[in-house]
């Protein structure tokens, strides 16, 4: 149920899994990204430091957000996403994405409250992020 | 460019830029696959496209010495991103990153903003890094 095309304050997201994500994986992600954190990369490190196994770098996980915002809602615009890192999700482990709106208006967009969840009860992220119609961001 | 490394700099804040930037089409596809971002025909590029310019050699060396010294290592706190114009595909922007380091707790702030060659605004991003010892997370 939308007010104005725009979605109704409450309304949760299609949840989205991303990963397992391996080691390989990783590694590319640290090619393409330029983060060659070894904590990310190096097994041996991260088990030295009282961890399972390396954890998923947190900004492969914090971008995850954007496709499954543009998948929900795909003519609104994305001009504001944030993100605390909670807990680490690990080498292997699956993730699920999910959110629910917590405001929304023609004026100011559409605040959305969203989570990462991976292997651990406590979300590993918790977000927000904004949208708002194309033509109100470029309007400025 | 010019970074202000200087030890009284350091204390207080570290400014890089402006940093010429571009939108690498490779790069931006590469970095789509990486993060599921399905790319866009008009060659906007997603919001987190920046942190690959926060983790270039310029940046990242400034980042790593508020650290490096000490042995320890980086962990991502936080991270945010306003966006008032978005990037795309191609483009060439300014960069501009401001280091701080706060000590209780310790971590490293990096504030950046990228505009167009113009001077328009595009974007702001904030990372907070806390640094932690090699000997055990948190110590």
């Amino acid at each position: 149920m939308t007010t104005h095309g725009l979605p109704a304050p409450g309304e949760r997201l299609p949840e989205t899994q991303i990963g397992p994500f391996d080691a390989a994986a990783l590694a590319r992600y640290a090619d393409v990204s330029g983060d060659h954190n070894p904590l990310h990369l190096d097994d041996a490190l991260a088990r030295s430091l009282g961890l399972p196994a390396p954890p998923v770098h947190g900004m492969k996980l914090l971008a995850a957000f954007e496709p499954m915002l543009a998948a929900w809602r795909s003519d609104l615009a994305l001009t504001r996403l944030s993100g605390k890192f909670i807990q680490p999700v690990f080498c292997n482990e699956k993730v699920i994405l999910s959110g629910r709106v917590l405001r929304a208006s023609r004026a100011e967009g559409v605040l959305l409250r969203l989570f990462a969840h991976g292997g651990a009860r406590v979300p590993a992220i918790i977000a927000e992020a904004s949208l708002i119609a194309p033509e109100l961001r470029d309007a400025g | 460019m010019g970074a202000d490394t200087s030890s009284a700099a350091l204390a207080q804040e570290t400014r890089l830029g402006p940093i010429r930037v571009r939108v690498d089409k490779d790069r931006l596809a590469a970095f789509c696959r990486e993060t599921g971002f399905k790319e866009r025909p008009d060659g906007v590029a997603p919001i987190c496209f920046i942190s690959v310019w926060l983790s270039s050699p310029d940046v990242h060396s400034a980042i790593s010495r508020q650290f490096a010294a000490e042995n320890k290592l980086p962990l991502h706190e936080s991270q945010s991103f306003d966006c008032r114009l978005p990037l795309r595909s191609g483009e060439s922007y300014d960069l501009v990153v401001a280091l701080r380091h706060e000590e209780a707790p310790p971590r490293v702030v990096v504030n950046a903003e990228v505009s167009t060659l113009q001077g328009s605004l595009c974007l702001r991003a904030e990372t907070l890094l806390r640094i932690v010892s090699r000997g055990g997370l948190g110590a």
